[in-house]
């Protein structure tokens, strides 16, 4: 099945981009979950797996004062357990306990998940909502874009050749702002998301100050719903403003129909999850 | 009777270290000197003719042993059933459904064998196909099998006056219902090793739960005697139904015999999704009669079943659905008209509730239907018409013992079912309900295997006191071995840790009929317990000579004989085995033992007979919680109650009932080969959803044990009605949660929504009056 890879592990980065620069075929190798179960099936050629584990640049989570560090190779289960991503960032963390199953969760990591590009992926619409920027280095040197810029369609990503995910950079938000993470899926554990939806809202003297939706699975890539984040900014977070927002947030999604559920479906379903996800919010904010 | 000293014990499995451990050997395990590896080329079409085959190519390929096509079969037709022989190893000339085998290759490894695949050419002339039964029935539609309106089996039966009692009743209620194609989903795909033997025989490792009906196929298709099949059973990963005969074993020992080594297949999820052996999809039209009291007056039943492209057990699948009810309950008046039909599609067969589950939806959901309005109790209109110890049903079904009334008070009671009922009026979107269903089953089936029914078993003493059990049935994984382990050990009086259960060689086990209509532990049961009591009898004689006393004066227990006026006296079965053996000249120390149970096969035109030796009989209850936002059924509580005669082992049981219980919600709520122009839409376990295991609550388990006069120790089956009764106590449940009654398979969060807006729809445009 695998006969013919080659599998290398590089200790420096230079190495890492190196052999990704010059083989066509060469592939990262992270936590696996998604390129093994890959080119296992056949889905996925690779000349070279490039196992980037002893990358020190891809470690840690990092409190840096104004923003989080996260590690392109932080797991989802080291994601649920840290103290600052729960403290400050607590809608990623939900987001990470809702990947399939503890040993997925084991080996998946956030670098992995957001370079597999799928639209679906789980860390989508959190770091969309907490407006997280990606760190990119490689043969041509180190640069940082915003996560929004990242994803261009299914499977497809910002990233040039030779280049790899060293780590999302997220702006501390503001105290005041609280996320849900809410998401449906076909069953109650390992399974995609149907559809996957984050929101953030900060209220202020009875009123949305600042509002952030975005979904995941109902378009080739994960996006932001200016249209329903406008409707909640300098209005209270009442049933009817709530109801509003859910039905804006349907216009821009273009969810597909295949064997797991019909198109329609899934557009009720955002109407659902948006709205359950602001219910959560005005329950907290009492 | 008074303790028994391994009967009704919760012991846990005793090869359950082995398998936990990773010990245990599986078919895939094997590996033989010079074994080849061999793969399928499948039909890419639901219904085509083969132009031509060119292999040319792929026998040039280095590491290709050999390539067959149907050429290199003997070109006979046969099959499972011998009245619909439709099989051919690899195709002829024509493919049925997508993913009927074409050629084949063994090669050094898989890896070679699936680039040879790629190298040959096969041409395609596309036919016209049809891959629903009612469709394939109509006039003009394509022809399968050269069958007339493409129907495999008719079957039809009647008993009493349907029309008068229909016309006589107080409420009849006429409905369509839609059982879906599922898949088994067990652990290990189909796979087969086979080995070629020096006579034209072969001796083939496989994961089957009836190799020696298989082998009465197998000799037909390889053109030789079934006696020079040897077929070996090892540590087997699940099957429910779907492990009876399989062609794979079959192109395997084709490959064998043309390269004359060992060679070795095992399906990919893949192919064991599109081309196993799933559930027969049917629609059933019922239609019942009820008194105010809430008597049954006539029951009668339409039912058009998919076969597939070629016959496996669809015919008699759907012979079962018709009627196997029918001893359920009471019924005095039925009518019953089915008909299994040629489809382009994956064959279908056996999967737990033989067409038994399938009728149990529609039934169990209709008596739920009729209770709500004639005002009954569901519980009170099942105990109305159930059937009673010593009851003989229209049929000739002679129940020996049925603990039916008290299975439904059972659940009732530890559901708490009446306070939990009618919780609709719940506000939010949330609502929950309970539903109750009832179920019954056989333990053994005549009409599977006319030649004989029954069971044996051959134990052996060795000369160290060990005792070795030799039968011809098979665990497939559901806890057989442990069930013969107590059995023997009980009616030997040994030590269980001495008692040692073969695996199924049909060179050395006895002629057994297998693992089929939850039979194990009844006839199977019966067998090795037969064989036990014969062995004790030899202990009982050599101890006799042992001690110069009578033997009425013994009685064995813990592997010794003793005397029952001074059990201080004992001596060791090694110690008598020994002395017998070495003063034999080493003859084993062996007794046989068989049962033949008092069943009738049903008359071919009157279908009257008797087709188990004992009947079980089973209720459930499912609570639910159904979002009507998502319209996504969470199942929150299930409770089961069941006869099963005698507890061998209740742990076990329970385990029976949790897997049946897991296995049918997912045919209840997720569960679907979806099926599109012939082709399986989600081919996967990624897009094929079983429950995981948060989808399935934890289920309260009961067990009434009226002794049955036919089994071992009074026991009867559990496998099967496990998981007969489960789609319609969900169905019932969301109903009580929502007030909507589904009437097709799986009920997805898509389909209840969809039917919640409708209900919406309706009652805001014709002023508060549903339609549904
Ligand atoms: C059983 C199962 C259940 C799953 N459930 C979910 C789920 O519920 N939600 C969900 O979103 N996903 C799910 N997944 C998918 C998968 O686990 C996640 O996408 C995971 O985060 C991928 O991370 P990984 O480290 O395993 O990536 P890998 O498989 O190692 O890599 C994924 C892709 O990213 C590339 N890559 C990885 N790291 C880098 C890097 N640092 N720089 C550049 N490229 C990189 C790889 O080359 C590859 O193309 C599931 C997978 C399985 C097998």
């Amino acid at each position: 099945m695998l006969s013919g890879t080659e599998y290398v592990r590089p200790s420096t980065m230079d190495e890492a981009s190196g052999l990704l620069a010059n083989d066509e075929g060469a592939v990262v190798l992270a936590g696996g979950t998604d390129v093994l179960v890959a080119a296992f099936a056949g889905r996925m050629s690779v000349s070279t797996l490039v196992d980037v584990s002893s990358l020190p640049e891809l470690k840690g989570v990092e409190d840096w004062g104004d923003c989080v560090w996260i590690g392109a190779l932080t797991t989802m289960t080291k994601l649920c357990a840290s103290d600052v991503v729960n403290r400050v960032l607590p809608g990623l963390g939900s987001a990470a306990a809702a990947m399939g199953c503890w040993q997925v969760r084991n080996r998946a990591t956030i670098g992995g998940n957001l370079c597999n590009a799928s639209p679906s992926a789980e860390m989508g619409p959190p770091l969309l909502v907490y407006e997280a920027a990606v760190d990119l280095d490689g043969v041509g040197g180190k640069r940082r874009l915003p996560i929004s810029e990242f994803f261009k369609g299914p499977g497809e990503t910002a990233l040039a050749k030779g280049e790899l995910v060293t780590g999302i950079r997220i702006p501390k938000p503001d105290a005041g702002l609280r996320v849900a993470y809410v998401r449906r899926a076909l069953r109650r554990s390992m399974d995609i998301p149907l559809v996957n939806v984050a929101v953030g809202v900060q209220m202020g003297d009875g009123v949305g100050v600042d509002a952030r939706v975005a979904l995941g699975a109902v378009a080739p890539v994960p996006f932001r719903v200016p249209v329903a984040e406008e409707i909640l900014v300098g209005r209270p977070l009442t049933d009817s403003v709530i109801q509003e927002a859910a039905e804006g947030a349907c216009c821009p999604a273009r969810p597909i129909t295949d064997v797991r559920a019909t198109a329609e479906y899934r557009l009720a379903m955002v109407e659902v999850l948006v709205r359950r996800a602001l219910i959560q919010l005005a329950e907290e904010s009492v | 009777m008074s303790a028994f000293t391994y009967v009704g014990k919760r012991l846990p499995p005793v090869d359950g270290e082995e398998r936990a451990s990773g010990r245990a050997q599986y078919v895939t395990d094997i590996k033989l000197p010079g074994m080849l590896h061999g793969k399928i080329l499948r039909s890419p079409l639901p219904h085509a003719r083969i132009a031509s085959i060119d292999t040319s190519a792929a026998e040039a390929l280095p590491g290709v042993k050999a390539v067959a096509t149907w050429a290199d079969t003997p070109g006979v037709s046969f099959g499972p059933i011998p009245a619909f022989e439709d099989w051919t190893i690899l195709a002829k000339d024509k493919v049925r459904f997508v993913g009927e085998e074409v050629a084949a290759v063994a090669a050094v490894d898989e890896a070679t064998a699936l680039r040879a695949l790629d190298l040959i050419e096969v041409e395609y002339e596309e036919l016209p196909a049809v891959f629903d039964p009612v469709e394939a029935m109509k006039p003009g539609a394509p022809s399968i099998n050269g069958r007339e309106r493409n129907v495999v089996m008719p079957f039809s039966l009647e008993r009493g006056d349907v029309d008068g009692a229909l016309a006589g009743a107080d409420l009849v209620l006429e409905e369509d219902y839609y059982t879906n194609q599922v898949y088994q989903a067990y652990m290990e795909t189909m796979a087969g090793v086979v080995r070629p033997e020096k006579h034209g025989g072969f001796t083939m490792w496989l994961p089957i739960q009836i190799p020696n009906k298989s082998r009465l196929t197998y000799g037909k298709a390889l053109g030789v005697r079934p006696e020079d099949i040897r077929i070996i059973k090892p540590f087997m990963g699940g099957a429910f139904g779907a492990k009876m005969e399989v062609d794979l074993h079959l192109v395997a020992a084709v490959l064998a015999r043309k390269c004359g080594r060992p060679v070795r297949i095992v399906n990919t999820r893949h192919e064991d999704i599109v081309a196993g052996n799933p559930r027969v999809p049917m629609h059933i039209h019922l239609k019942m009669g009820f008194m105010r009291d809430g008597r049954f007056a006539a029951k009668e039943v339409r039912i058009v079943a998919a076969n597939g492209g070629r016959t496996v057990y669809s015919p008699p699948i759907m012979a079962t659905a018709c009627y196997r009810v029918d001893t359920l309950y009471t019924f005095e008046n039925v009518r019953a008209e089915g008909y299994a039909v040629d489809t382009n599609t994956v064959p279908t067969g056996a999967f737990r509730g033989f067409g038994n589950s399938q009728m149990t939806f529609p039934l169990e959901t209709m008596i739920d239907q009729a209770a709500a309005q004639l005002g009954l109790d569901p519980v009170a209109i099942r105990r109305r018409n159930a059937v009673p110890t010593g009851y003989v049903s229209i049929h000739g079904w002679e129940v020996g013992s049925s603990g039916q009334e008290q299975t439904l008070d059972n659940v009732a009671r530890i559901s708490g079912l009446a306070s939990r009922r009618r919780q609709a009026a719940d506000t939010g979107p949330v609502r929950r309900g309970v539903g109750l269903a009832a179920c019954n089953h056989v333990s053994g089936n005549k009409a599977f295997f006319p030649p004989f029914d029954g069971s044996s078993s051959i134990v052996r003493i060795a000369e160290d006191g060990k005792v070795i059990v030799f039968h011809g049935e098979c665990d497939m994984g559901q806890g057989q071995t442990t069930a013969f382990s107590q059995i023997v050990a009980e009616a030997l009086g040994a030590r269980l840790e001495d008692v040692t259960v073969a695996e199924v060689d049909t060179q050395v086990s006895p002629y057994g009929l297998g693992s089929f209509a939850t039979r194990g532990t009844t006839i199977g049961g019966m067998g090795v317990k037969k064989g036990a009591d014969a062995a004790k009898e030899l202990l009982l004689q050599a101890a006799a000579e042992h001690f110069g006393a009578d033997i009425l004066a013994l009685d064995t227990e813990q592997s010794e004989v003793y005397l029952k006026a001074d059990p201080s006296r004992r001596v060791s079965f090694g110690h008598l085995a020994r002395g017998f053996i070495f003063t034999h000249g080493g003859l084993p120390m062996v007794a046989q033992g068989h049962y033949v149970p008092n069943t009738v096969a049903p008359d071919p035109k009157t279908k009257y007979g008797n087709v188990s030796p004992a009947y079980v009989f089973g209720a459930h209850v499912a609570e639910v919680e159904v979002d009507t936002e998502t319209g996504e059924v969470r199942v929150t509580g299930y409770w089961a109650s069941h006869d099963v005669g005698r507890a061998i082992n209740p742990m076990q049981l329970e385990g029976q009932v949790q897997g049946g219980v897991a296995q049918g919600i997912g045919w209840a709520l997720m569960e679907d080969m979806i099926t599109r122009e012939g082709r399986i839409a989600n081919p996967t376990l990624l897009d094929y959803r079983v429950p995981g295991s948060k989808d399935v609550p934890r289920v309260t388990c009961d067990f009434v044990e009226p002794v049955d006069p036919n089994g071992p120790f009074g026991a009867k089956g559990i496998g099967e009605p496990a998981l007969n009764p489960v789609p319609a106590a969900v169905a019932n449940a969301i109903y009580d949660a929502i007030g909507i009654r589904f009437t097709e398979l799986p009920i997805t969060a898509e389909k209840v929504l969809a039917a919640l807006r409708a209900r919406e729809a309706a009652q805001r445009g014709r002023g508060g009056q549903g339609f549904v």
